[in-house]
């Protein structure tokens, strides 16, 4: 656009005169054709200037009126990168508790194979009567100590197996703060793609309706530590506290 | 005893049958909402419900509410296990006519006393 003014009539007379007063060496006249040059580039800088702080206005004030993007705020964001160490540190905790399990209950099952094989053994030399009576007065101790070993490994055995399908309740809690922030990164998405909208086109968007407040008893998953500050109840000692406060 | 559980993750209903099962429960069904799961009680003759608030589709608080207004099933004993602590969520459960409120994450031992209260109860 500045081209094309400067390339008008009176632009090239203008150039016309500069020319010759520079070949007049009439400095002065020169500098005052050029100041006249200059400044009618300024004023179409100046209008492109004044067009785009219009549009950023215009923008802006789309922007604000979308209420998508006025509920996001920052504590949100670090809300989410706090839902998402839980995520990490419950993952670790469930990775950890049947680990820990595995390894205490492989070598038992491991000490109960040899114990096993022993017995087996001695057994099969008892009943082909290969064994003296001082060999199966030993075998019949070693038979009785295992079999107590064998009562409480089992249990022990039994004990560790529950712990590893406890320690996989982590999939449904951090799956539920998952949800919580994916439904984060999709509102800021809608978000992102109306301001896409409002600065393209210049549509004013219209305000849309903000989420209401939550009611107290809307399911919100798990409560996240340093997170979610609403009030719960510690354990679930207080749950039956509670309800039985309530004739339960 | 017949029991319906209902929770929308999988591996939690998968947790709550294999803890039915070593307390002797073997006939359980399982159900992912709600919505899913009143049809399977109306045809189903369950003697049990265990279920979890926070679901897509039918929640477990609307599904408690629906078997409660509902004259072929609101005999039925409802155990409610939930990572839903607010004290206003389980006034509302209570109201609504739970029989039980286990918070997530429980023990085994938490359930079997929680079971064993309700049936006593019930019987």
């Amino acid at each position: 656009m500045a081209c094309e003014n400067i390339l008008s009539e009176e632009a090239l007379s203008l150039a016309n005169s500069l020319v010759e007063s520079i070949k007049n060496n009439d400095k002065e006249k020169a500098e005052t054709v050029l100041h006249q040059l200059t400044k009618k580039d300024d004023n179409v800088l100046l209008q492109e200037i004044g067009k785009l702080t219009r549009d950023l206005h215009t923008a802006l004030n789309g922007f604000s009126l979308d209420s998508h993007l006025s509920d996001l705020e920052e504590r949100d964001f670090s809300d989410a990168r706090e839902r998402l160490h839980y995520v990490i540190s419950l993952t670790d905790q469930a990775a950890n508790t049947t680990l820990n399990s595995v390894e205490e209950a492989g070598p038992l099952c491991d000490q109960m194979h040899r114990h096993v094989k022993e017995i087996k053994e001695s057994w099969s030399k008892f009943l082909s009567r290969d064994m003296c009576a001082d060999e199966f007065r030993r075998f019949s101790r070693q038979l009785e100590s295992y079999l107590q070993d064998w009562e409480s490994d089992v249990v022990s055995i039994k004990r560790h197996l529950n712990e590893i399908l406890m320690a996989q309740d982590f999939q449904d809690l951090t799956g539920q703060v998952l949800h919580r922030v994916i439904e984060l990164v999709e509102n800021l998405e809608t978000s992102l793609v109306g301001l896409i909208k409002v600065a393209g086109k210049r549509e004013s968007t219209k305000p849309k309706q903000g989420a209401e407040a939550a009611p107290d008893i809307a399911a919100s998953g798990p409560r996240v530590p340093g997170v979610d500050n609403w009030k719960t109840v510690s354990g679930q000692d207080e749950v039956d506290d509670l309800l039985s406060s309530l004739g339960f | 005893m017949k029991i319906l559980v209902v929770d929308d993750f999988s591996t939690m209903r998968r947790i709550i049958k294999n803890l039915l099962r070593d307390l002797g429960f073997n006939n359980t069904s399982e159900a992912d909402d709600g919505n899913t799961a009143l049809p399977m009680l109306k045809n189903g003759n369950f003697d049990f419900l265990v279920t979890d608030w926070n679901m897509p589709g039918m929640t477990g608080i609307d599904l408690l509410k629906a078997v409660r207004a509902d004259e072929s099933l609101s005999h039925i004993p409802v155990l409610m296990v939930t990572a839903e602590q607010k004290r206003e969520q389980i006034i509302e459960a209570a109201q609504a006519g739970v029989n039980g409120y286990i918070i997530k994450p429980f023990t085994a031992q938490t359930l079997k006393e929680k079971l064993d209260k309700i049936f006593e109860r019930v019987s």
